[in-house]
């Protein structure tokens, strides 16, 4: 299965050592903990706060009230407090204003608020931290499990003409592979049907624009030669690729560019127009990879238009650079997923793969 | 309260011991960079609370009316004070506080380099 595929299986206790993590989380716990005991605090000024207010909303019912005074550090004595209407608010900072009650009450107002702006603002802190010892400690765990972290070459598999998955190559993704094969005759099916409808929207886009959208494909059609030659510089392998077909669509422009597949073109091509059917065979007689920007394609045959590539782009610019995948299974998903997803490009050279511990298959 | 960066120079100490570095006068002066570096933020949190409750100072002090009595404690004494006055004390310190933590800021910069280079010409 590997192949001659050089890989690195290295160890996630090497990498992220588990004694390591552990501190880490803990040092976080510190923060959490450090955190934790201010919110406490800060909660502790909110409640006192509502208690003035409503002590100083209750002051002013009476015109004086009979009270025991303070006197020194132990002693008090019986008084009365008069001028309840009247307050020496303290403003922050050594400063105090004279205010009547209601006064009083809207200052302390404001100042709960701010206080449970800032209670906020700690509680939003304390969750991240917690969500970072989560994460220092899942790593320990994993680490202590003898998770590996694989890294392979990714090597491009001459392609070979049968269209079924299961020459697609690559032990990695042999075991995802067969367990994705039931799943890739619904994926094809589906994908036809996607196709099938971007087809209709097309042909209805084309009715109304007429004939802006043949300019358009004509400029299109340069930039994504330009584009597909770039494209194919990038990955050397699969030059002689046979079968390449992938699609992809802006969501912006709601155009998409197609791959042709070089086979079984026929069915394809009977919908489209003339023109574009001779775009496509130019395109297949080339051997390149070649791009077409088609306002209505028809991609359909689903099963065997699954390549091991597919293209991906960047939305803006709407060139298309190359992405590998490893088998078709992935590309009916993957690919209608990083289309419909924000876009991005991929050199594709070397696969990440960090496998859990249950899915690891065994190289053989 | 330890802030990241305070953080990040506790690691960098256990890092070192970790490795079993022996050298003691370099390692000494790494230790003095981030004792200052902790003063620094030290400092910091001082002037930034500071400022925050002059900031609210300021704005209840807006919402005043003209003829209302501000006074200002001075130690055990209650002064009265100008309205306009107080605005005008109250900005003045919002801004030397500010250009106290941009002050600070630079220095913790620098602070940061050279401890960086330290460590940069220890490793080699």
């Amino acid at each position: 299965m590997g192949d001659g595929v050089k890989g690195t299986v290295t160890p996630l206790g090497s990498l992220f050592s588990p004694e390591e993590a552990r501190k880490a989380a803990q040092r976080v716990e510190g923060a959490v903990v450090q955190r934790s005991s201010e919110l406490r605090r800060l909660q502790g000024f909110v409640s006192e706060n509502s208690a003035l207010i409503s002590l100083v909303r209750s002051l002013p019912d009476e015109l004086s009230h009979e009270i025991m005074v303070p006197f020194g550090g132990v002693a008090f004595f019986p008084g009365r407090l008069i001028h309840t209407n009247e307050f020496l608010v303290l403003l922050g900072d050594g400063y105090y204003a004279e205010r009547t009650a209601k006064q009083t009450m809207d200052i302390l107002h404001r100042r709960g608020k701010a206080m449970e702006a800032q209670v906020e603002a700690l509680k939003a802190t304390m969750l991240d931290l917690e969500a970072e010892v989560k994460f220092f400690n899942s790593t320990a765990e994993e680490a202590i499990e003898g998770i590996v972290e694989i890294r392979e070459e990714y090597v491009e598999e001459p392609e070979k003409n049968s269209l079924s998955s299961d020459t697609v190559s690559d032990s990695l993704h042999s075991c995802k592979t067969e367990n994705l094969q039931k799943l890739d005759e619904d994926e094809d099916e589906e994908y036809a049907r996607i196709m099938a409808r971007i087809e209709e929207l097309e042909r209805m886009e084309e009715l109304e624009n007429g004939n802006t959208s043949e300019d358009n494909t004509q400029e299109n059609e340069d930039t994504v030669v330009r584009d597909g030659d770039g494209g194919s510089k990038a990955g050397d392998e699969d030059e002689d690729e046979d079968i390449e077909a992938g699609h992809s669509f802006s969501t912006l422009d709601h155009k998409y560019e197609v791959i042709e597949p070089k086979q079984k073109l026929k069915d394809p091509l009977q919908k489209a127009s003339d023109q574009k059917v001779l775009s496509s065979f130019i395109s297949r007689q080339t051997g390149n990879i070649s791009k077409q920007q088609l306002k209505e394609e028809a991609f359909s045959n689903s099963r065997m238009q699954f390549p091991v590539e597919a293209h991906s782009f960047s939305n803006k610019e709407l060139s298309v650079g190359k992405e590998k995948t490893a088998s078709s299974p992935f590309d009916a998903q993957s690919s209608v997923s990083k289309i419909e997803d924000s876009p991005h490009e991929t050199t594709g050279q070397t696969l990440n793969i960090v496998s859990r511990g249950h899915k690891v298959c065994p190289f053989s | 309260m330890l802030s990241a960066r305070s953080r990040k120079a506790c690691t960098i100490i256990l890092s070192l011991c970790a490795i079993g570095y022996r050298s003691s006068q370099v390692s000494r002066a790494l230790l003095y960079f981030i004792a200052d570096i902790a003063k620094n933020h030290q400092v910091r949190k001082q002037y930034t609370i500071q400022l925050g409750e002059n900031e609210l100072v300021l704005k209840e002090l807006e919402l005043l009316n003209e003829n209302s009595n501000v006074f200002k404690l001075i130690g055990p004494v209650l002064v009265k004070q100008d309205l306009a006055e107080a605005n005008a004390n109250v900005r003045k310190r919002i801004e030397y506080i500010s250009a106290e933590l941009k002050r600070l800021d630079g220095t913790l910069q620098d602070l940061e380099d050279k401890q960086n280079s330290k460590k940069e010409s220890v490793s080699c």
